[in-house]
């Protein structure tokens, strides 16, 4: 039925592309793709499924969405598993602790902040592509994946230290506040200056960006003790399970905001996280992020640019 | 065309045999969980779809415009990989969709582009001896009888027009490339086939 326009539409035609602006176009998408790496690394994205907004929202905190994207991390244990029969501490003086430890961490130093990740999708167990990043001081940074034809190689871009897609600078980071409701009322102002992000989405970026501060950026011990308070002050805090590395935490925030978390209070340490919460009709989800390695280094890997 | 998508199939076999089938059966849910992970399969995604949208923006803008828009549609895309839904709809409509709105920043340019074909003044010929002749004599008369209807119809009629006979876009796939309904889809297809009608049994009737 159709067809009789696009006969008249094919006197339109034009020839098709060379092979040369074929090849110049992929060159370009390749350029974008791999030049944002530290994205990989941040926020939330927005995989986004448009769910029925009513009756999600109303289940916000309470259920645990069926067979959707759910992080499981690691051997976690079913609310209503007794609890091992050992001492237990709670999840809120769990984080207490860490916060403890924390502070008390020597501020060590280096020439780079050396994050290593490993993102692992909410459909699978298993730790898929892993991201390296050396910050400096000076806010020059180097990356490598293991992404195939990947080396170490500057990245291109603003400068800084970066928070999520916001770039901070290290006296910046020198500088936050160290109590956690201050903190708190920091990471708010971080994702409030972000482009859009809907404010029913902003206590779950708000989460996120306090858990960056526990690794993405070196903070000073009592700026990652307050991270640690203010975490600690969310509405509930579950202890669920020992596992390897530290302790299995699920913190879920008045909004409904579910973070799973594994920690280990005698180091601090935040050894993986994700993070799931429902906006108005649209669950966010944050992969879990394995957190393989967070520490000043002084050298950069051979071939660096 | 089918020269073009006879390369397009012979690039994309290219290295990865597979890569075509993979692209040309992407379902939606595979492609927004596989390409969070792995956005380098985004090329996968180019390589299958760059020579439909490239031809659908040469004829509206011409190659010179396609050059560039029909490579940044691909950058567009790739920005927007978190949008895009895939319970609402396929890759194709949601690629067209991009490149329209493109196309639409050259507005001018493509009725420029519209206008320089509707002068064009064939040529009588010297002999009508083949059918063939007549066959590129009628075209050669209607290109710019259609180019000025074209140019005369509204903005979201000629998208419509355009993404149906040059996209060859479903009814459905246009009304999710352009966020209207199927129903808009059709009326405005009904209103912008009167009008080219109109105009070209107009012209041809005025010579």
């Amino acid at each position: 039925m159709d067809d009789d326009l696009r006969a008249l539409i094919a006197l339109l035609a034009k020839p098709g592309p060379s092979d040369d602006t074929v090849d110049r176009g992929r060159r370009r998408l390749q350029r974008a793709i791999r030049e944002p790496v530290r994205r990989r690394m941040v926020r939330p994205r927005w995989s986004g499924w448009l769910a029925a907004a009513a009756g999600l929202a109303a289940a916000a905190a309470a259920v645990t969405v069926a067979s959707g994207p759910v992080a499981t991390v690691g051997t976690r244990s079913m609310p209503g598993n007794p609890p091992p029969a050992a001492i237990r501490l709670s999840g809120r003086q769990i984080l207490l602790a860490a916060a403890t430890s924390a502070a008390h961490r020597p501020a060590a130093s280096g020439t780079y902040w050396y994050v290593k990740t490993a993102e692992i999708p909410w459909h699978s167990n298993h730790a898929e592509q892993s991201d390296e990043i050396w910050t400096r001081r000076d806010g020059r940074s180097w990356t490598r994946s293991d992404a195939p034809g990947q080396g170490v190689r500057e990245v291109r871009g603003p400068r800084g230290f970066f928070i999520d897609d916001t770039t901070i600078t290290f006296r910046q980071i020198q500088r936050l506040p160290n109590g956690p409701a201050a903190l708190d009322r920091w990471a708010v102002g971080m994702v409030r200056h972000e482009p859009g992000v809907p404010r029913s989405a902003e206590d779950i970026f708000v989460s996120d960006t306090l858990m960056a501060l526990l690794y993405q950026v070196p903070a000073p011990p009592n700026v990652r003790a307050a991270a640690f308070r203010a975490l600690a002050s969310l509405r509930y805090v579950k202890s669920l399970s020992p596992v390897r590395g530290g302790q299995d935490l699920l913190i879920v925030s008045s909004s409904g905001v579910r973070i799973n978390l594994v920690v280990n209070p005698a180091t601090s340490r935040l050894v993986r996280y994700s993070a799931y919460g429902i906006g108005r009709g649209v669950i966010i989800h944050k992969d879990s992020v394995l957190i393989v390695a967070a520490a000043w280094t002084n050298r950069l890997p051979k071939g660096a640019g | 065309m089918r020269a073009d998508h006879a390369r397009a199939g012979r690039r994309a076999h290219d290295g990865n045999e597979d890569v075509t089938s993979y692209a040309g059966d992407l379902v939606s849910e595979e492609f927004a969980a596989g390409i969070g992970r792995h956005p380098e399969l985004f090329t996968a995604i180019y390589d299958r779809y760059f020579h439909d949208i490239y031809r659908y923006i040469a004829a509206r803008l011409g190659n010179q415009a396609a050059d560039d828009i029909a490579a940044e549609t691909f950058l567009v895309a790739f920005g927007q990989r978190d949008r895009f839904d895939p319970g609402r709809g396929n890759l194709r409509p949601w690629l067209f969709g991009i490149a329209t709105n493109l196309a639409a920043r050259h507005r001018r340019e493509e009725a420029r582009r519209y206008a320089a074909l509707a002068r064009q003044r064939p040529e009588p010929p010297a002999e009508w001896v083949h059918d063939r002749v007549v066959d590129a004599v009628t075209a050669e008369r209607l290109r710019p009888l259609l180019a000025k209807a074209l140019a005369a119809l509204p903005q979201g009629e000629r998208d419509v027009v355009l993404l149906v006979a040059l996209g060859q876009l479903s009814h459905a796939e246009v009304a999710e490339a352009l966020g209207i309904s199927a129903g808009t889809v059709g009326s405005r297809l009904s209103r912008a086939r009167k009008r080219m009608r109109d105009a070209i049994e107009q012209e041809a009737v005025n010579g």
